[in-house]
């Protein structure tokens, strides 16, 4: 049964990048050698195949918009990530995002259907005409990756574009009509000072898209950027430095009118990322396209990451999936915990009694009371968060609650 | 056996000179083994002992021999600990010998154990024979190692024998040898008997099993014995020897070498070094040279959960059926919960404890740093001995401290002497005497206190010298000291498992270091955390461990929540291998961080 706090989401990823950025650990591939067409079309087979409950448990088909279904697992937001899904031919794109939309219903925030449809885009790759096209076939929010206004940084992280792109880019994204643009920032970059990053945010906050998420830098083990640093070649990185430039980020933008509403992310009033909260408060999601991950009742999945490999399998009509991993309560309860608590509005434990059963919820009190003495953590016995400073500690407080 | 056909003999050398390798070569010459059953080095039991290439357990070996004019010998080929940590069992194993293999490498020489072993033969008169070993290196220079065995031994050059255990030169002349020059055993079978324990193990179906030289009268199965030390009476149910493997045999008279079971259950019934009489015909006074082995290094081990206690209790337990010098009692500590302080012979002893508690008893022990024991006279008069710093009395009331000290033999290249020197002086030593064994090569002695070996002396010398000197060391007495102790404070808070009794003199650079190195050690806590050493109420050293700012998973979307978690379970994992003292956590090699403070300087 799929109680109240869930809603659904649809997720698409795009693997493909112009190039691959010297800090990135995700699943992606240079987009030239592959038939970027054929692997549309797999991924929109891939949505039809979801949504109608071939080959999935009982327990999930069961939540399906289908003839018996109760149609709880109705995608209400959609998000097509990457990669850069802007590499992709518009035309090919814009057939993605038609057929989510087609599939699963359009409508406003409080009907059925999807509200609220993200694209991640990257500088070079979103000219005025593919913001257009994308606004047209009901795209009506743009995620633009910017990571930092200094030309000397981007070329640090291997990004394709400098920061005069990017203003194109964003000018081009708001001509076409989007009133809801994310930008994301990273911090704690090899060299970068604490001036560096407070010119990034106040002139990303002058540029006032509705949304910005500021990453702390993390150093993936087998990225370039790690064999730079730890070769020398690039300096280390100090972590007070970048607790420094958390706080920066959370005096500097909540000054210019944003909320922090999550560890890393910022948003102007009613503006946070609906597709992104819904990971947050533990919500079911279906993930399409190679190396996608799917939540949905009783588990988590994993399609494979190889690209070739996914598309046989879609185009044959097979699940393809590489990896699942079926759900206790106990998981489920502990998950909704470590995802709810990265969010301002914390926990509903109340809420969460409800869905999972008092018992399960209650073993949680003495550690929360306990975090509670850290500083970290309020709980006022309903709701339980990390507070300002707890945040950028948060891995202590989720550690508790595994 | 008729007893002049019998040789009891042992083998002594510095490590590495090749002692087991000469001691497989016997097997095999002597067909104690086929080569086909050779695993190398037969006589090192334990998996232990064969990675470090030491012999902890000194075994015996039985063997036949035919010489070259025809005659027929038994052989008892009686292994001795390679190790300084085991001195009184090498004595124990010399004293059921008439003769002794001085193994010497030929492009070594003369090193510091070889002295201290050949001393101790000589002082047990047995009678040596002198091998130059690994002549089939090109740098050998028997002729400079023969020198040497001349002007520091006294030994005659025409009797050394030169060969490689290796390739096997020359070791039909050291068989021939043991035959010809160590004289057979002297005792008497009529006489009232007399047996010397020099080892024993536990086996779990027969009991203690003692490894015994007869000297006088005989031991049979079925016969009524008396401990002569522990005055505890068995009665034999098998007498052996080894082949190397064990075999029944009805009685061992005088002069022969094999073993004892009798339903010993406790390793306490059968000391190394106790005499073994007939109980109804007993001797009137034991052989000279039993003592009690005395515990010279202490440290507590604690286990990583507490939940563990009882299976390293048991653990203990077992290892002590077979080694009667570990030596341990319960004991509890604030900071480190429930544990034991335990006594060992000596660092390595130690170690070798601390290694097989965690590899064959795959516990997760936390050690404290060692300590030694103090003799401390009160001004009542009384004296006690602490071997533990938490246990440090008021020195309001004592009238004076002592520690042990060591008397200390380093052999060094000439060039290194001055290094030597000074790592003695760092180390509070007292100079006794130094001596040229050839223009080359100097022994310098000292006498140190244990405590300042147990720090780092032995790193010192090696890395001073390139590797180049060799050290020995025996107890040599209890000095008084002007010692003080040195408590460690975090968040203010004394942790009784990192106190440590240092000289007064030493007592700020040891404070200093000590919080440098802690500082290093502990990870970042969520607030500061202020490190001090102190010395009773006055903080003589002081550092601060600033608070973590950030400790966070930057990015958690949906495809990360599987990989996220595991990013935390691993950072969990880490956590609970750590000991929470209050709210600080502390790494399980902090607490040993006092033995390690002077890599840094």
């Amino acid at each position: 049964m799929i109680g109240g706090p869930f809603s659904c989401g649809l997720y698409i990823h795009i693997p493909f990048c112009l190039r691959k950025c010297s800090y990135c650990d995700f699943v992606s591939y240079p987009v030239a050698p592959f038939d970027t067409a054929r692997y549309c079309a797999a991924v929109v087979k891939e949505i039809e195949m979801a949504l109608e409950g071939d080959g999935w448990p009982e327990e999930v088909a069961s939540c399906l918009a289908g003839a018996s279904g109760s149609g709880a697992l109705t995608p209400r937001t959609a998000y097509i990530g990457g990669g850069t899904p802007t590499v992709l031919p518009i035309s090919e794109l814009e057939a993605v995002v038609t057929a989510a939309i087609d599939l699963c219903g359009r409508g406003a925030a409080g009907s059925g259907g999807i509200f609220e449809f993200t694209v991640e885009a990257n500088p070079c790759t979103l000219s005025s005409y593919k913001a257009c096209k994308l606004r047209d076939a009901g795209v009506n929010r743009i995620s633009l990756g910017l990571q930092s206004t200094s030309d000397q940084y981007l070329t640090i992280l291997g990004r394709a574009h400098s920061y005069s792109e990017f203003l194109a880019a964003y000018r081009s994204a708001v001509s076409a009509g989007f009133s809801n643009i994310s930008v994301d920032l990273i911090y704690g970059l090899p060299g970068q000072t604490r001036e560096d990053w407070r010119r990034d945010l106040q002139r990303t906050a002058d540029l006032a898209p509705q949304h910005i998420s500021c990453y702390a830098l993390t150093l993936a083990d087998g990225t370039a950027l790690a064999r730079s640093v730890h070769s020398g070649q690039l300096p280390q990185i100090s972590d007070d430095l970048a607790a420094d430039m958390y706080f920066d980020a959370a005096s500097i933008l909540s000054e210019a009118g944003y909320s922090h509403y999550e560890i890393s992310n910022y948003a102007k009033p009613g503006m946070e990322c609906r597709h992104n909260q819904n990971y947050w408060e533990n919500g079911y999601y279906f993930g399409i396209g190679a190396a996608a991950h799917s939540h949905l009742p009783g588990m988590r999945c994993e399609n494979v990451p190889d690209v070739a490999q996914y598309i046989e399998c879609v185009e044959q009509g097979r699940r393809p999936l590489a990896n699942v991993e079926w759900l206790t309560p106990e998981r489920e309860v502990s998950d909704a915990f470590i995802l709810g608590l990265r969010t301002s509005r914390g926990v509903d434990t109340s809420a969460l009694a409800k869905t999972y059963g008092a018992g399960l919820v209650g073993e949680y009190a003495e550690r929360l009371e306990k975090l509670r003495e850290t500083g970290l953590v309020e709980f006022d016995g309903q709701r339980v968060r990390l507070t300002e400073g707890g945040m950028i500690l948060s891995n202590r407080v989720m550690m508790e609650l595994l | 056996m008729e007893g002049s056909a019998i040789r009891n003999f042992c083998i002594i050398a510095h490590i590495d000179h090749g002692k087991s390798t000469l001691a497989d070569r016997i097997l095999e010459r002597t067909g104690a083994l086929s080569e086909r059953e050779m695993t190398e080095q037969v006589l090192d039991h334990m998996d232990l002992e064969r990675e470090r290439g030491i012999t902890i357990k000194l075994k015996a070996v039985r063997l036949e021999y035919r010489s070259s004019s025809g005659s027929e010998y038994v052989f008892n080929l009686i292994d001795t600990p390679g190790h300084v940590d085991f001195t009184y069992e090498v004595s124990r194993s010399l004293a059921a010998c008439e003769g002794a293999l001085l193994v010497v490498d030929a492009t070594q020489g003369i090193e510091a154990q070889t002295l201290a072993n050949a001393y101790m033969a000589i002082e047990h008169d047995l009678t040596l024979i002198p091998v130059i070993n690994k002549i089939d290196l090109p740098s050998a220079d028997p002729q400079r190692v023969k020198q040497e065995l001349e002007d520091i031994l006294g030994i005659d050059p025409s009797e050394a024998l030169l060969i490689s255990a290796k390739t096997g030169e020359g070791v039909s002349e050291v068989l021939e040898a043991i035959a010809e020059r160590i004289p057979s055993p002297s005792g008497d079978s009529r006489l009232p008997t007399k047996a010397l324990i020099f080892d024993s193990h536990f086996d779990v179906y027969r009991g203690t099993i003692a490894y015994i030289r007869v000297v006088d009268g005989a031991i049979r199965r079925g016969m009524k014995i008396r401990m002569m030390a522990s005055g505890r009476e068995f009665e034999v149910t098998e007498v052996g020897v080894f082949k190397p493997s064990m075999e029944t045999v009805d009685s061992l008279v005088a002069g022969e070498v094999g073993f004892v079971s009798a339903g010993m259950r406790d390793v306490k019934d059968c000391q190394v070094g106790d005499t073994i009489t007939d109980a109804h015909a007993p001797a009137e006074s034991p052989l000279p040279g039993y003592r009690k082995v005395k515990p010279m290094v202490f440290c507590g081990l604690y286990p990583s959960e507490n939940s563990d206690y009882e299976a390293l209790r048991q653990a203990l337990e077992k290892l002590q059926l077979n080694d009667s010098a570990l030596w341990f009692v319960p004991e509890t500590s604030a900071a480190l919960g429930f544990g034991f302080r335990c006594g060992f012979l000596g660092l390595l002893h130690m170690e070798v404890v601390q290694e097989r508690l965690e590899r064959e008893y795959d516990l997760d022990i936390v050690t404290t740093a060692p300590s030694v024991p103090y003799q401390i006279e009160r001004t009542d008069g009384q004296v006690e001995e602490v071997d533990n710093p938490a246990k440090w009395p008021n020195l309001a009331h004592v009238a004076s401290i002592k520690e042990p000290f060591m008397r200390v033999s380093v052999i060094t290249p000439k060039d290194y002497v001055g290094s030597v020197m000074d790592v003695f002086t760092d180390k509070r030593g007292t100079y006794k005497e130094m001596q040229y064994l050839n223009p080359q090569r100097v022994l310098i002695t000292y006498v140190v206190p244990l405590s300042e070996i147990l720090l780092d002396f032995f790193d010192l010398i090696k890395s001073r010298t390139r590797g180049y000197a060799s050290v020995d060391y025996e107890f040599d007495s209890y000095k008084e000291s002007d010692l003080v102790k040195l408590d460690v404070l975090l968040n203010e808070r004394p942790v009784d498992a990192l106190s440590c009794i240092v000289h007064r003199d030493k007592a700020q650079a040891r404070g200093r270091a000590l919080v440098n190195k802690l500082r290093k050690t502990i990870p970042r806590q969520l607030f500061d955390v202020p490190v001090q050493a102190a010395i009773g109420s006055r903080v003589i050293a002081r550092e601060t461990i600033k608070a973590k700012r950030k400790d966070v998973l930057a990015k958690c979307y949906g495809g990360d929540v599987t990989r996220k978690r595991k990013l935390l379970e691993k950072q969990k994992e880490g956590k609970k291998r750590m000991k929470q003292l209050g709210s600080i956590e502390v790494p399980q090699d902090a607490f040993m961080a006092v033995l390690r403070v002077d890599d840094e300087e």
